[in-house]
């Protein structure tokens, strides 16, 4: 009875906002097609694939079961370690850093008052994101290369000890951090602008009255009102916490073995264990640990962030 | 009453903004539905009034955005469609120029009518994958065997056995593929695919020198390697360019790190593969790294290196970034020597305007010894298995392989609008300066044979002659009809290169030191796998030779 309610008020709720739903209709369909109707053929995550076998039935009743077989020469390998911490850890720091570069730019491009300067201000912190990765990495180059390093010859005039940045692995979390900051910071900061103009004014127009600076506005009043958009933007990031940027550290970092340290991601390595191979089982099979890893952590921090701040949390 | 007035105007404006919204939505997502579907080849690039076949015609295959196809016009329904999914990008005038092979394959009464479809390169082996495990219906593609080997796609039951068929249409294919090619696509005694034997591969190891730049600076042509070291620190020293000419090399490139002086090495002839397995002509096989041969090629790097021979940066010119830049200085003429061959001189005329065709030789530091041909063909043709027509690429293999005619067609399109032949051998590409390629022309590498090439007239001299004329005086490596597959044993393979790039690359670039930091590379190797691997390889290389 209750459930018929509830069919009810769902029908009903779609009839009052039937153009709404319409809206939603496309990302409904895209979700329905790309992701769950794919999730049936994540069998082959423990299979030999049979290209002659493409039906889900016959791959159901004809492809041969191999347990986790698929999952072996990833996990067998003395670098999964590795590429798995790396993932994390980088990933971490982008998180983190880039949260707290996003929402600072936030707060002060909504603290000037010139709307001219703040416009241009918006427009040239956006413009990173429109560069590519491999123009990035030809900049990079021109830093960092030893033939041509602008960094390398400064230090050289400057009479400081002769850096080889592309074989000293330690120093290239801070340089894949900045850098990402760098590119991302101005486009995800315009979310926490919109945020904060969703803040109703006569919140900010009475701490003003009661005596508050522009500083503590910021921090007391605007600061905690955008938080939760903070939460979901953090939680929805931590949900990709095993998928690496292979755009970014491909362009980097490339083959420089040297470098892969501390560099090489879960998907950097794949790219490397599976372009030779290219068995959709094998990619299938680590998609499908990414993917958990993922759905453990995001359920893992939205209830961590439930019990403490419910506000913040997804769900 | 007056509010409800504003109410429904409110509500008026409202529903044009969501309809407008909707309607933006809809068309999104039609540009959505329509650049994922399985399109047909017959597609924007198909000229108008063009026909698609019925009945057992290709029903899938669309390009995605970025490729493009054609397909026969008003073919005959006895016709069998062929289509060719190739990688990269369509020319410019490909419809034109189908249509004009497809009006001579009708002439000839070959029973086909060809369809090309390109998938951009970083599409590629996503797209091709993808088109085989949904089983689409397509007649022929690009195997590459230093991407995704033969035997891989054959494991997976991916391909069409084509021996019945090449023994029944395809004569001219056995007749102009030599055995070593033929045993290139040779699977447990089943031919899985057409050899696309397009160029000489007993060219190792590959020194093209600069004579332009040696007469210039007042140098002799090197016949050893201590004479090449002297010449280059002497002109390396006098050049008077804004970029130094470094020898070409890169951790992650193709080359066989520094390999240049090694054919005059006691140890000659061997062939080092998947830059692990050293192959010796008596079968015996290795760990390259363990080598003496490798001993003496990181010496020879080391020597260059501190020298001031070898780029500072090789090390850390990663794969994008350094094969362009590498690029850039051998198309700028920024060199001396160069660890490969040049396929064009045009670029080089900016800065260069006299320089010729004949401008380059090939060093050979021991003429006395032969070459070693290291395989018969990475390149081939193979039909996949849902195919519905797998006689229409043998049949179509075997009329390109029947004259030049033939052949220059498919290649190289129509005479007097695409190119020029220049004698038998060469021919004069007609570039369209919109696209600064000719109007028509399909890559030899993916179906081209030896017999039937004809290189482009900028193209080096010495080039021609390497890559594109059989070496009477080449043996055979001991393992070029075999192809390693690396499934059972991937792990191993995956971990092996990572180690060697990153432990093994400096050594052999020359950045560090053979003696202190070999025995510390070699335990890291050995911790990857390397001793399980080779033990594979020569299983596997034992096994194809029983």
């Amino acid at each position: 009875m209750a459930a018929k309610q509830k069919r009810g008020s769902l029908l009903s709720d779609i009839a009052r906002n039937r153009f709404s739903y319409l809206i939603a209709l496309p990302a409904l369909v895209y979700v329905a097609i790309f992701s769950y109707s794919a999730y049936s053929y994540m069998i082959i995550a423990f299979q030999k694939y049979d290209y002659r076998h493409s039906g889900f039935l016959a791959m159901l009743t004809r492809n041969k079961w191999v347990g986790l077989e698929n999952f072996r020469f990833f996990f067998a390998s003395r670098n999964a370690l590795q590429v798995t911490r790396n993932t994390l850890y980088l990933n971490f720091l982008f998180i983190v850093v880039g949260t707290f570069v996003s929402v600072l730019l936030a707060l002060m491009l909504n603290e000037l008052r010139c709307a001219r300067f703040a416009k241009s201000a918006q427009a040239v912190m956006l413009f990173p994101s429109y560069i590519s990765w491999i123009v990035i990495s030809y900049i990079l180059l021109s830093l960092f290369s030893n033939e041509y390093g602008i960094v390398v010859k400064l230090m050289g005039r400057l009479g400081m000890e002769h850096v080889n940045w592309y074989t000293s692995a330690d120093r290239w979390p801070a340089i894949l951090v900045i850098v990402k900051t760098l590119k991302n910071s101005g486009m995800n900061s315009i979310i926490f602008l919109a945020a904060i103009a969703g803040i109703d004014t006569t919140i900010n127009e009475s701490a003003r009255i009661d005596g508050a600076s522009r500083f503590q506005i910021a921090t007391r009043v605007t600061l905690p009102l955008i938080m939760p958009t903070v939460m979901i933007m953090t939680l929805l990031s931590v949900g990709r916490i095993m998928y690496g940027d292979f755009g970014m550290i491909y362009a980097f970092v490339g083959d420089n073995g040297t470098l892969y340290r501390t560099t090489d991601i879960i998907d950097t390595y794949l790219f490397r264990a599976l372009r030779r191979v290219g068995d959709p089982a094998q990619a299938m099979a680590i998609g499908m640990f990414q993917s958990v890893i993922g759905f453990v952590m995001v359920c893992g921090s939205n209830a961590i962030v439930r019990r403490f701040y419910p506000e913040g949390a997804l769900y | 009453m007056k509010r409800l007035k504003v109410s429904r105007i409110m509500n008026v404006h409202g529903f044009r903004a969501c309809l407008a919204a909707v309607l933006g939505m809809l068309v999104l997502a039609a540009a959505l539905v329509s650049g994922c579907a399985q399109g047909s080849p017959q597609g924007a690039g198909d000229p108008p009034g063009t026909e698609r076949p019925s009945e057992g015609s290709p029903s899938g295959g669309a390009p995605d955005s970025g490729g493009a196809s054609a397909g026969a016009q008003g073919a005959p329904a006895e016709v069998a469609p062929l289509l060719y999914v190739a990688p990269g990008d369509a020319p410019k005038d490909l419809d034109a120029a189908l249509l004009a092979i497809n009006a001579q394959l009708a002439e000839d009464g070959v029973g086909i009518a060809l369809q090309l479809q390109y998938t951009p390169w970083d599409a590629w082996d996503q797209k091709i994958n993808l088109m085989l495990s949904t089983g689409e219906k397509f007649d022929m593609f690009e195997v590459m065997n230093d991407r995704v080997s033969l035997s891989n796609y054959a494991s997976r039951n991916a391909l069409a056995d084509l021996t019945g068929l090449i023994g029944e249409y395809g004569a001219n294919i056995a007749a102009h593929n030599p055995q070593l090619a033929m045993d290139s696509v040779t699977i447990d005694g089943k031919l899985y695919a057409i050899p696309a034997f397009w160029f000489e591969s007993a060219t190792n190891p590959e020194i093209t020198i600069r004579t332009d730049i040696l007469e210039k600076y007042g140098q002799p042509l090197p016949a050893t390697f201590d004479e090449l070291t002297e010449v280059f620190e002497h002109v390396m020293g006098e050049w008077e360019g804004a970029r130094k000419p470094y020898i070409g090399l890169s951790a992650g490139g193709n080359t066989l790190f520094f390999n240049i002086a090694e054919k005059a090495y006691d140890e000659w002839p061997f062939v080092v593969y998947d830059k692990v397995f050293f192959v010796a002509q008596d079968g015996s096989v290795a760990n390259y790294y363990e080598t003496d041969v490798f001993r003496k090629n990181a010496a020879n790097a080391k020597l260059w290196y501190d020298k001031g021979l070898i780029s500072p940066d090789t090390i850390s010119l990663v794969v994008g970034t350094s094969g362009d830049l590498e690029k850039q200085r051998l198309e700028a003429g920024d060199w001396l020597v160069h660890a490969g061959t040049l396929s064009d001189i045009n670029p080089l005329k900016a800065n260069y305007p006299e320089i010729t065709a004949d401008d380059f030789q090939s060093l050979d530091f021991a003429p006395e010894k032969p070459r070693v041909r290291p395989y018969g063909t990475r390149n081939m043709n193979a039909v996949p298995a849902a195919s519905e027509h797998p006689d229409a690429a043998v049949k179509f293999h075997n009329w390109l392989l029947d004259s030049q005619d033939h052949y220059d067609l498919f290649f190289y399109g129509r005479a007097g609008i695409d190119y020029n032949p220049v004698g038998e051998r060469s021919r004069e590409l007609i570039v369209d300066p919109s696209t600064n390629q000719p109007p028509y022309f399909f890559s030899d590498w993916m179906s081209g044979n030896i017999a039937f090439i004809r290189t482009a007239s900028t193209m080096p001299k010495v080039t021609a002659q390497t890559l594109y004329t059989l070496n009477g005086s080449a043996v055979d490596g001991y393992a070029s009809s075999f192809t390693f597959n690396a499934e059972s044993v991937q792990t191993q393979f995956t971990d092996v290169q990572t180690a060697i790039t990153a432990v093994m690359a400096p050594i052999a670039l020359g950045v560090q030191d053979y003696g202190s930091n070999i025995g510390a590379a070699l335990d890291e190797l050995r911790a990857a796998g390397v001793d399980e691997l080779v033990a594979e390889f020569k299983r596997q290389l034992e096994g194809s030779m029983r």
